[in-house]
């Protein structure tokens, strides 16, 4: 069994306070300690307390500090609101620097494991309880850790008064934890950890307002869902550590290449069935749109950081997934299909939450569909992009009553294009598009997954110059100005997507997956349909078609519904659900 | 004046046959012979018991129980609590709590108990006799039952029946579809159907719309094509259907608009709009028909013969509790709310009563005259900027300074109303630049620029490549906006043109663009508002007339805390017009013409007061000779650092040096719940010379009026102060006081839950009813309520028989204020007493204590 021994764990809790006392006095010791022992992916005996020293010791105090100080501390103590949420806000902002010093140590000492506590398992087996620095956790490290620290500051402000303000902070600062060991983790179990943890945080701050059932409703929705993926995760491992004999990364990756693929696949499916409930892909996205219930930073730290948690795993997991490219194909569709259906859906939605949501829903499609490809560098990319796009679209959530706008009125209204002026942008597109890759320098060939991704590039463009005869002043001039921000998007996208490539190194795997042209084509066809319906629908198309498509769009096609009454079947309101009341206006 | 109004709700003329049969479905009463009568009866009745919610774009307070404005105060709570299942009163227990702390004292008690029992000896309650009430008071009581007689719709009584969530998931679903049929600008595919009338456009949607069959509501959708084509047949065909009594089919038509209270409010003020324009929308009975034909599919689908259940009687209150011995809990509260508001009008009175205002011969000439709006918050800084100097005169007038007008900013494709929602504006005016600049041009092309870059968000595939560019710029701005160093909608601020403040309102008509004033006009709004705030002679040096705005970040009710009499704006674009008109030459010819004379050496100039931050900017302020401006300035600089210490015990601040920054971080944090406390608190209004309230520390919590009643004999000017100011604050007052007995209901929940929807309105977490009322973060601070919910007390220096005589021409006035929605006083400052109005035939009483406590 490769389980945690109960006796094992029993030492674990025996030698806990040993380590956590040694840990601390590392997070708060300098970190760079000159001279300390470096392990290497290669070099298993230098897997000492020592190596903590290093980016590792940056990495895994990052990960620690919010849940330590911010939640441990504060619940162990019984903070009141103001001690919480000061606690959880500079919990928070303390692993921002603390990955700060991990990025630091990576840029100059390169990928690095280091090991906190070593659980020996039965079976020959052991877990090295670490980090991993890379640079894909750094990467995400300093996101994460950054939207962290502006979330708790930013609860502060906003709970002010909430009569469970100092429970909502702790909680927060707990499920920030948990996705950040999730990010560090050197090892499945942490991983798992960090993942099993992430959802029962985010569960108890989707149920801040116990009192209303609808948030209930979502809550367990979204654990139902959480659970299936955790089930699909568990098995992916257990069937990775007999295949490898291994729990820690630094052991499985590198060989994953070397494992035929018929004994892969089975893992690779499983992975991506995983990532795709955590990252909310269709038929599992539907817990999302409706996790309103909840004061706002709940859903910034959500679409910003939690969400990644899918994306992150395939991404961790790319060597192996390259090496059993029939797993990706399923996951590029899949990931294309859930894109348009969530930015088709994101058109008709009339609240501003629920617009995010679905744009999280199509954002997070486009980039399983880029791991899909092989992509993983671009996947990245566009993880990062999205995080900080998204926290900062729901702090900010406020403003969508712009006062400062210009007021609407019936010359706002969209004006559809012609076919003629459409298929011109997208030739546009094509041609600023090739333009700016030859003028950058990229070698559009070598990248994975171009073709397709190229032809979204492309299209984006084409939508962009269709935008310009809306505005006011010359035609040409406005042109120009959209070709302009349409070019600068695509060199600012070759350039990021270059230096992430650089930056994440040996995390992604260097043979890039190869994509049947065959799938390319279907894939790229399916977005060429969804610009096209775009432009036909939202133009107000008033066929009988576009209509009922209407409806059924911005009902979700009805999904979220149908799974509500599962989960009302399956685990229904009890009378205890229906009458809490808050404290404060009771 | 053009202000003076008859009715605070003129209602669309419903007995005028519509001309537009095209767009409109002819709803005429009589269209239908086969219908007794009394149906339109009920329908147009339950109409006029919704109040109009305004967009959070322009968020004008609204007494929420206006519907019910024919009934005496009492009747209309249990009315509303009936029919809106709201609470309307504070349960006892706090009540019991006031008293303890002192709040309320025993002799309120007794006041309020020996009021009723004079009111109305025959009552209930009187049987037993005054002090057995008390006894009953001060014990427990019986606790609020949770229905007494509360109207249902189906499917209220189907949840209350089984258990079930019928009425949440119906409210959801109706506003799931008016959220698409009245968005502006959020959802990028607008919702089809928009050339249809609102119950033909449903109905389409309704015919595809599977979500009520998953939910479990079979045959939902033949339902729906079975009904009538009309909204009146099929309001007919669904009652019938019930078999609900006729006598019962106005109450069963106001619950169902009750249920979806916030959609009937936003297509209510649209009707009032249309009303204004001269047109007739029937869009509220539409949609009465809409939330209707769900309670019938209900209905047929659960409560029709066939099936078992015990069936419920739609439309009928539920049971009564028997009445137990004692007052009931709504009797106990009525007291005790009276008590409550007796309190304050204690140490109110005494204030009032005890105040000899500094025997200070006020200066024949002032050096600043700043006139302030009636909003109770200008009356801490006026406070403070009297007390810099003897030669500071301050007045009080409503803050649109009498100038009604629609103003269209550069790039607007249409105006807003600057004005008190009573007044649909007369004038309009727009945003210029100065002859020959090319300032304009340059705003309007970067205003253009700016909602270009905002649509690029709805590119729907196009954002993929966008969120991996543009997207990571967000992580600097998330960094920088959470230190305070931008602000988030400042999206702009890239857009800003630097010539902005080149722009500014023009009073001037130009041509026959049909915007701005011709002079006739100008002098006739410049004479009634001199006229209006009794500026008449005297006129000081400067004359700053002051409005108010409050800059809050983040806050989707922002204009909720800007100027009411504005029309939820900032009361700058007014102030700039008024200060313009003032100032020509060629008005205030025209002026001393009709008696007033204005001497030459007198400057207008505007100004705003940021009521977030407490401080006063002067607009257009070149035209003021720098010997005058730099005692001004520096006399406002200081009444606002003391208006800031005064403020910042109530907002949790540090009273100190720092105050400014603390107060600048509040009104640019984009997480800050809490910007200021609005209009909290508010609680009377004043009419009267200033001279009796000056140096009176009031607690920013009166509507101070100034009004002289000396120069006032025929009552013009008192006519209007009761007719628009008066009704004004107290729809404020209303407004705070039902957003704070219920919060769920009667305002618009917690601030955390907010969803902005459509781009003007708020529904709580993933989908709700579009919000009403006021936030919970604007009346509570998370221990204690910040707003005391009371009715407001009104003060009128001037004589009984003036008031009367006004009272008897104003048949609504006189009702509200008859039927206690107000309490009247007329003050006798030489007497030191004060007048309870009663009524016109039941005339006045001398409020007791009042006279004598000196």
């Amino acid at each position: 069994m490769y389980i945690v021994s109960i006796n094992s764990c029993r030492e674990l809790r025996k030698n806990y306070d040993a380590h956590l006392t040694k840990f601390i006095s590392c997070c708060s010791l300098p970190f760079a300690r000159p001279g300390a022992a470096r392990s290497t992916t290669h070099d298993e005996e230098a897997l000492t307390m020592d190596s903590l020293a290093g980016a590792a010791g940056w990495a895994l105090a990052a990960a620690a500090v919010p849940g330590v100080v911010g939640f441990g501390l504060s619940r162990g103590a019984g903070f009141g609101a103001r001690a919480a949420r000061m606690a959880a806000a500079w919990s928070a902002a303390a692993a921002w620097l603390l990955a700060l010093g991990a990025a630091g140590a990576y840029l100059t000492d390169g990928t690095t494991t280091g090991t906190l506590v070593r659980v020996e398992l039965p079976g020959s087996l052991r877990v090295d309880l670490g980090a991993r620095v890379d640079g894909l956790s750094v990467i995400m490290l300093f996101t994460v850790t950054l939207i962290g620290a502006v979330v708790a500051r930013y609860s502060m402000r906003y709970l002010d008064g909430d009569p469970r303000q100092a429970r909502f902070c702790q909680w927060l600062s707990y499920t920030l934890s948990a996705v950040l060991i999730l990010l560090v983790s050197s090892n499945l179990v942490l991983l798992f950890l960090g993942w099993i943890g992430t959802s029962h945080g985010l569960h108890r701050l989707l149920t801040h307002f116990r009192e209303r059932p609808a948030a209930l409703i979502a809550a367990r929705k979204k654990f139902l869902i959480s659970r299936l993926g955790d089930g699909m995760l568990a098995t992916a491992f257990v069937l990775i550590a007999r295949q490898f004999g291994s729990l820690e990364f630094s052991e499985i990756l590198p060989r994953a290449a070397g494992v035929p693929e018929a004994e892969l696949l089975p893992i690779g499916l499983l992975l991506v069935l995983g990532a795709m409930t955590k990252s909310a892909q269709f038929p599992f996205h539907t817990w999302l749109p409706d996790s309103m219930e909840t004061p706002t930073p709940v859903s910034a730290l959500m679409h910003a950081g939690v969400i990644n948690g899918g994306g992150f795993l395939l991404i961790r997991m790319s060597p192996l997934l390259a090496a059993a490219p029939a797993a990706l194909a399923p996951l590029a569709l899949g990931g294309a299909f859930t894109a348009l259906l969530g930015s088709v859906a994101m058109l008709v939605q009339t609240d501003v939450k629920r617009k995010y949501a679905y744009s999280t829903v199509a954002q997070m499609g486009f980039m399983m569909l880029q791991c899909g490809l092989g992509a993983f560098a671009a996947a990245t990319l566009h993880m990062v992009g999205h995080a900080f796009y998204k926290a900062h679209a729901f702090l900010s959530a406020g403003t969508a009553v712009d006062r400062a706008a210009p007021a609407p009125g019936p010359r706002s209204a969209p004006r559809p294009a012609g076919g003629l002026a459409l298929a011109l942008a997208i030739a546009g597109g094509f041609a600023l598009v090739s333009l700016v890759a030859l003028a950058t320098g990229v070698d559009p060939q070598a990248k994975p997954g171009w073709s397709v991704l190229g032809c979204v590039l492309a299209l984006a463009a084409a939508q962009i110059l269709l935008t310009a005869p809306s505005g006011e002043g010359p035609r040409l001039r406005a042109l120009g100005a959209a070709a302009g921000i349409a070019g600068g998007i695509a060199a600012v996208y070759f350039v990021g997507v270059a230096a992430v490539a650089r930056l994440l190194g040996d995390a992604v795997p260097s043979v890039p997956a190869v994509t049947s042209s065959g799938l390319a084509l279907v894939l790229i066809g399916l977005f060429v349909v969804a610009v096209g319906v775009q432009h036909r629908l939202a133009a107000g198309s008033a066929s009988r078609f576009a209509r009922a498509a209407y409806v059924h769009l911005s009902n979700g096609f009805y999904l979220g519904a149908i799974q509500n009454r599962w989960v009302e079947a399956l685990w229904p309101l009890s009378e205890r659900d229906r009458t809490h009341t808050r404290g404060a206006r009771a | 004046m053009s202000l003076s109004i008859e009715s605070p709700l003129p209602q669309p003329p419903f007995e005028e046959a519509s001309t537009d049969a095209g767009h409109v479905v002819p709803m005429r009463p009589g269209s239908a012979p086969q219908e007794p009568p009394a149906l339109d009866e009920a329908i147009a009745g339950a109409c006029e018991r919704i109040p109009p919610l305004w967009t959070l774009r322009n968020f004008v307070a609204v007494n929420p129980f206006m519907g019910f404005r024919g009934l005496a105060f009492a009747d209309a709570m249990e009315a509303a609590e009936r029919l809106f299942h709201g609470r309307t009163w504070m349960p006892s227990g706090f009540y019991r709590a006031q008293l303890e702390r002192g709040r309320i004292e025993p002799a309120d008690l007794d006041q309020a108990i020996d009021e009723a029992l004079a009111a109305d000896p025959g009552a209930g309650i009187a049987r037993a006799g005054a002090e057995p009430l008390r006894t009953a008071l001060l014990a427990d009581g019986p606790g609020a039952s949770p229905a007494p007689g509360r109207v249902e719709t189906v499917a209220d009584a189907l949840d209350r029946l089984r258990g079930s969530d019928w009425a949440r998931f119906v409210t959801h679903e109706v506003s799931k579809w008016c959220a698409g049929r009245f968005d502006a600008g959020q959802a990028a595919w607008p919702q089809p159907w928009a050339e249809l009338p609102l119950f033909e456009a449903w109905r389409a949607a309704a015919r595809i719309d599977r979500n009520p069959e998953i939910r479990g509501l079979r045959g939902f959708r033949a339902y729906v094509a079975s009904l009538p084509a009309t909204p009146r047949d099929a309001i007919a065909a669904v009652l019938a259907q019930l078999a609900a009594p006729a006598a019962q089919h106005a109450e069963l038509l106001t619950r169902e608009l009750a249920s979806i209270a916030g959609w009937a409010g936003h297509v209510q003020a649209r009707v009032r709009e249309a009303a204004f324009a001269g047109e007739r929308d029937e869009a509220l009975v539409h949609l009465l028909a809409v939330r209707l034909a769900f309670d019938g599919a209900l209905h047929r689908a659960f409560l029709e013969p066939g099936s078992s259940a015990s069936e419920p009687n739609p439309g009928e209150r539920t049971s009564a509790t028997e009445p137990a011995a004692g007052p009931s809990e709504p009797e106990r509260q009525r007291l005790w709310q009276r008590a409550y508001e007796l309190g304050y009008r204690r140490t109110l009175l005494s204030r009032l009563v005890g105040h000899r205002p500094a025997a200070h011969a006020p200066p024949a000439r002032p050096r600043l005259q700043a006139v302030f709006c009636i909003d109770v918050r200008s009356e801490v800084l006026r406070r403070h900027l009297e007390a810099q100097s003897d030669e500071v005169q301050t007045l009080g007038f409503a803050g649109f300074f009498g100038f009604p007008i629609e103003y269209q900013r550069v790039g607007d494709e249409q105006g807003t109303a600057r004005c008190p929602a009573l007044l649909a504006p007369p004038y309009r005016l727009r945003e210029r630049a100065p002859d020959g600049s090319p300032a304009e041009a340059r705003v309007r092309r970067a205003r253009s620029r700016h909602a270009r870059f905002t649509g690029l968000r709805k590119l729907g595939v196009g954002t993929y490549p966008l969120v991996e560019t543009v997207g990571h710029f967000f992580g600097l701005r998330l960094l920088t906006d959470a230190l305070g160093w931008t602000r988030p909608h400042d999206g702009g601020a890239l857009f800003r043109s630097r010539d902005e403040d080149a722009l500014g309102p023009d009073a001037t008509r130009r041509g026959g663009s049909g915007f701005g004033l011709d002079l006739s006009e100008q002098v006739h709004l410049a004479e009634g508002a001199l006229r209006n705030m009794g500026l008449t002679r005297s006129f000081g040096d400067v004359v700053l007339l002051c409005g108010h705005g409050s800059l809050s970040t983040n806050n989707p009710y922002a204009s909720s805390l800007d100027c009411g009499a504005c029309g939820g704006h900032r009361g700058d674009v007014n102030a700039r017009v008024a200060a313009a008109v003032l100032g020509s030459p060629a008005v205030r010819n025209e002026l001393a013409k009709r008696g007033i004379e204005i001497p030459a050496e007198t400057v207008f100039v505007a100004g705003l007061h940021d009521t977030t931050r407490d401080t006063v900017t002067l607009l257009d302020a070149d035209t003021l000779p720098p010997a005058l401006r730099r005692p001004v300035e520096g006399w406002l600089a200081a009444a606002c650092r003391g208006a800031r210490q005064e403020r910042a015990a109530a907002l949790g601040e540090q009273a100190g040096a720092d105050l400014a920054r603390q107060l600048q971080r509040r009104a640019t944090d984009w997480s800050e719940i809490r910007p200021e406390w609005g209009l909290a608190g508010n609680a009377a209004f004043v009419a009267a010379p200033r001279a009796r309230t000056r140096g009176l520390d009031l607690a920013g919590r009166v509507f101070l009026h100034d009004y002289d009643p000396a120069s006032d004999p025929d009552g013009d000017v008192l006519e209007l102060i009761l007719t628009a100011p008066l009704i004004v604050a107290s729809w404020i007052n209303l407004q705070y006081y039902a957003s704070t007995t219920d919060n769920d209901v009667f305002g618009s929940g917690d601030k955390t839950l907010h969803n902005v929807v459509g781009r003007h309105g708020v529904v709580l977490g993933n989908r709700s009813d579009l919000q009403v009322g006021l936030p919970w973060q604007s009346v509570h601070d998370g221990t204690d309520y910040r707003h005391e919910p009371m009715r407001l007390t009104a003060i009128v220096e001037a004589p009984r028989e003036r008031i009367e005589s006004i009272l008897g021409a104003h048949p609504d006035l006189r009702e509200t204020l008859e039927h206690g929605w107000v309490h009247l006083l007329a003050w006798e400052p030489d007497a030191d007493r004060f007048h309870r109005f009663l009524g016109l035939d039941r005339g006045w009483e001398i409020v007791p204590n009042s006279g004598d406590s000196q």
